[in-house]
């Protein structure tokens, strides 16, 4: 059962004079859906207001001050790291109403967005223009822009075109007294710091996005995709890594286990082979002749490596086909446990065959199912456990594991997350990676954002540093799984991995 | 003597050869309350406003190390004093390259190209350093070693401080190592040279590459007395005083790079390009070597950051009001970014040039650095565009990890 949060009567009318009584919410039971992510932590929040421009962010923020209430700005909620779950009694400020195409140039290839745009919209609005935006989250049918600035999302084709930040341009953004400032602007660079970049993947702690001026790219001439059924894991390991040391960047290298087409086959009946250990999609695109290219290398390698059954797509509809089994792959799990936890690491891409095998040792210590689907060309794994929710043994169980794997990961030369964020879930993990001396580095950071002392800080705001989304990011903020009985001692590094 | 600075000359000069030195040099020298200034190579050392103190010149070209390439995870780690040369050279081997390009890569150094955001002709199509750093270690004012990112490709675990510091101009602390993703070397690369008397169709054939079908990796068009002397260096030559050069480098395998060739060559002959070449491998180098040099060779150096179509626009109307010919312009059209360079300027002039440039600039949403200029300009102006309302920001930041002013003092965007 969720705590009990309190509210002020006056905050409420305050915030009702901004945005409308409509667009307050803060009855209990009205409340509910946003305590909770896509993760499996929940924290009510103890109002949710939803403006409509930039300047009511402002102004609620100058309200949230003078109360002394956190403050966290959400989405689409779809975060799988527990980012825009509200902790500390916060006011969370929901920018779904501010969906809009601001501008778009065409011969610039630049669009600026509201943030609460959802991200497969922005790419169909610039379609009929002959463009489309990069980063392309699993989650991009409802996940927004905004949410995807916070985490630095990636997506499947980040493998060529690079992550959410390599693709803005400029913020405009609400800081912690109220005030609307722009880092960056339309052009790719800035005088003076990279604020943009400091801010992207800063998962809400520094301020609040309320535009956002983005780089589009013109669509491939040809696209052209692969699905490959291997007997072996190890064999279609091998075949990433010889496209890979072919010299070639597919625009996308994803890889399913059996597990996976197990959840899958009922849900899309693909008809996998049977005996197939593991389905690997290869897709290339750019200029005909390249992709012509690039096809005929990349058949060459898996049939070498002893694919059972290739699959070829270079139409949308048989495209979408091919891909739908991967796509749905997370939703599919549903077949096999009633709740999964989607683990979010990173390994080097030569040891991905030695940490999955420790995947599957952890589940067998641990006794749960896991279950594989992953970005194998840049090593970022998504081992899903598979459990029951209403079993909190289970979920115990389920969130060890995923602690474990991602100590596997770092102990491999990796990163606790490729693209959901560190959020909950992966606060008690950092020190794993970073030291005392780097995290301070980090917060303070955040103090120049926030502020440190009360003459240069917003009146009556408690623990300053924590102005946007208390309790994140850092060590020691929240306790990932507190509701399943995890508690600060669950979980104890066996050692830290330095990457230096 | 070496480490002079806008007539200034450091009373000492350290040259760390590993971490540990370097934090203890940094350490000591913010304790004695001294100033410490950054070098590398030396390339870029001129960008940034004149000091406000200099103690200490802090040479990190010695401090090279291992250099950890992973091949097989496309990865790379350096330290500071690791030229780019050299790195380039070892990544090679293995049939990759960093994804950016820096000029004088055999002297620029690792540190030196990050802290400075070096920019080069590639950036056309990977675009910046920053797109392609993904951790790094920075040595605080006070000495402290700190990291962020990792070393896989794809790391979202914290502040990404490694974002911040990159283009900082060490002014936040200065950068140790850096970790890098890299991309393979194409199979094939080619370079084609289009020269155009109309500026508007030199602007809308290159635009039609950018915004095509394909990337080029490089385009540059260029204007001004460069022009001719690229189409010159290329071994071709313009019939006009006043040519627009579009240069245009490919990459890819055989037949894209043909079909490439082809959708070049083929825009240039419909659109009644006054000239155009294939060059071979020789000419090809020259005629970007030609870019470069003239860089290196400018009196004064501006460079812009806007949307393509307005660098466009600006390097027009900047090249119409100079009343001498001795400006010249070029445009990364894929970036966004216009280089203006003065050539034979004498001093005195060099404040009224200065304004004149910045003023067509300023009629466009764009960022500006002066690269390069004599002291009085730097005595009269901020060399970097004017950053904003984020100013006050900035400055937090900036007193959050240097607050004693340890590093590189009122060199930076507002005096930071």
């Amino acid at each position: 059962m969720s705590p009990k949060t309190t509210v002020s009567s006056s905050l409420i009318s305050e915030l009702s004079n901004i945005v409308g009584d409509q667009y307050v919410v803060w009855k209990p039971e009205d409340l509910l859906v946003y305590e909770y992510d896509g993760s499996i932590d929940k924290a009510p929040p103890q109002a949710v207001v939803l403006p409509s421009t930039a300047e009511e962010v402002s102004q609620i923020v100058k309200i949230a001050n003078k109360h002394g209430a956190y403050i966290v700005a959400r989405g689409a909620g779809t975060s799988l790291s527990g980012g825009a779950v509200p902790l500390r009694n916060s006011v969370v400020i929901a920018l779904t109403r501010l969906t809009a195409l601001i501008e778009v140039d065409a011969v610039n290839r630049v669009a600026v967005v509201e943030p609460g745009m959802i991200n497969l919209h922005l790419s169909q609005k610039v379609s009929h223009l002959g463009l489309f935006y990069a980063p392309d989250p699993a989650s991009q049918k409802t996940c927004t822009i905004g949410g995807n600035i916070g985490e630095n999302a990636g997506g499947p084709h980040c493998l060529a075109l690079g992550v959410t930040t390599n693709h803005v341009l400029g913020l405009e953004v609400v800081l912690a007294d109220g005030s609307l400032t722009w880092f960056g602007g339309t052009q790719r660079e800035a005088s003076g710091y990279d604020l943009r970049g400091a801010f992207v993947g800063s998962e809400g702690t520094l301020g609040i996005v309320t535009k956002i001026a983005v780089r589009l790219l013109p669509k491939p001439e040809t696209i052209h995709s692969m699905l490959a059924a291997f007997t072996t894991m190890d064999a279609a390991s091998d075949t990433v890594s010889e496209i890979i040391a072919a010299g070639m960047v597919p625009s996308a290298l994803e890889m399913m286990d059996r597990n996976t087409i197990d959840a899958v086959e009922p849900f899309y009946h693909p008809g996998y082979p049977a005996e197939a250990q593991a389905v690997l999609i290869v897709e290339v695109d750019g200029l005909k002749e390249s992709v012509e290219e690039q096809t005929e290398t990349v058949l060459d390698i898996c049939n070498r490596n002893g694919a059972m059954e290739i699959r070829e797509a270079d139409d949308e509809a048989t495209r979408d086909k091919l891909w739908q089994t991967r796509k749905g792959a997370i939703g599919a799990y549903g077949t096999i446990a009633p709740t999964y936890y989607l683990v979010d690491g990173v390994v080097p891409r030569t040891k991905l065959r030695e940490v999955l095998q420790q995947v599957d040792q952890i589940a067998a210590e641990l006794d749960v199912t896991v279950a594989n689907v992953f970005h194998a060309g840049d090593g970022n794994i998504h081992p899903a456990i598979l459990f029951n929710e209403r079993n909190p043994a289970e979920v115990k169980q389920a969130i060890l594991a995923g602690a474990k794997i991602l100590e596997a990961c770092v102990a491999a030369g990796g990163a606790l997350s490729g693209e959901h964020g560190i959020g909950i879930e992966k606060q008690a993990y950092m020190p794993l990676v970073f030291n005392e001396d780097d995290l301070e580095a980090m917060a303070r950071l955040r103090t120049a954002f926030i502020g440190e002392s009360p003459e240069d800080a917003p009146i009556d705001v408690p623990s300053l540093g924590e102005r946007f989304n208390p309790g994140k990011v850092f060590p020691g903020g929240a306790i990932h799984g507190e509701a399943y009985g995890i508690t600060a001692e669950s979980f104890r590094p066996t050692g830290t991995q330095d990457w230096q | 003597m070496s480490h002079s600075l806008d007539g200034l000359t450091p009373s000492t000069i350290e040259r760390p050869e590993n971490l540990e030195q370097v934090s203890e040099i940094l350490a000591a020298v913010t304790k004695a309350g001294h100033s410490a200034i950054p070098w590398g190579g030396g390339t870029r050392i001129g960008v940034g406003n004149i000091p406000t103190s200099y103690d200490t010149a802090l040479d990190l070209s010695m401090f090279k190390g291992e250099i950890e390439h992973e091949p097989g995870d496309m990865t790379v780690v350096a330290n500071a004093g690791v030229t780019i040369g050299t790195l380039n050279d070892l990544l090679a081997k293995e049939g990759q390259r960093l994804p950016f390009e820096v000029r004088n890569p055999a002297q620029a150094t690792v540190g030196g190209s990050v802290a400075s955001n070096a920019p080069g002709h590639r950036q056309s199509s990977t675009g910046g350093i920053r797109d392609w750093v993904i951790g790094m270690q920075i040595v605080l004012a006070d000495g402290t070693v700190t990291k962020s990112g990792g070393r896989v490709v794809k790391n979202v675990q914290g502040y990404e401080m490694h974002r911040l510091n990159t283009g900082a101009f060490g002014t936040l602390g200065i950068v140790s190592q850096a970790a890098f993703k890299l991309l393979p070397l194409p199979p094939e690369q080619q370079t084609i040279i289009v020269w155009f008397d109309s500026r508007e169709t030199a602007q809308d054939v290159g635009m039609s590459f950018v915004n095509g079908l394909f990337m080029p990796e490089a385009t540059s068009l260029i204007s001004g007395p460069l022009a001719n002397k690229t189409v010159e260096a290329a071994g071709e030559s313009a019939s006009t005083d006043e040519s627009w050069a579009l240069l245009v480098r490919l990459g890819g395998g055989i037949r894209s790079i043909e079909r490439q060739v082809n959708e070049v060559v083929g825009a240039a002959g419909s659109n009644s390009a006054t000239g155009y070449a294939v060059l071979s491998d020789v000419a090809a180098s020259a005629a970007w070597s030609a870019l470069d040099d003239a860089e290196t060779n400018a009196d004064l150096s501006v460079r812009m950051t806007s949307l393509p179509v307005a660098t466009m626009n600006a390097a027009h109307s900047i090249r119409s009001s100079s009343k001498q010919n001795n400006v010249s312009t070029i445009c990364d059209l894929g970036f966004g970014a216009l280089t203006v360079l003065v050539s034979s300027s004498d001093e005195s002039h060099q404040p009224n040039t200065t304004n004149s440039i910045l003023a067509e600039i300023e009629k466009h949403p764009a960022s500006y650095v002066i690269e390069k200029c004599a002291l009085n300009v730097k005595q009269s102006v901020d060399v970097f565009s004017d950053v904003g309302s984020s100013i006050a920001l900035m400055k937090r930041i900036k007193s959050q990890y240097d607050p004693s002013n340890t590093l590189n003092p009122g060199r930076f965007a507002g005096k930071i």
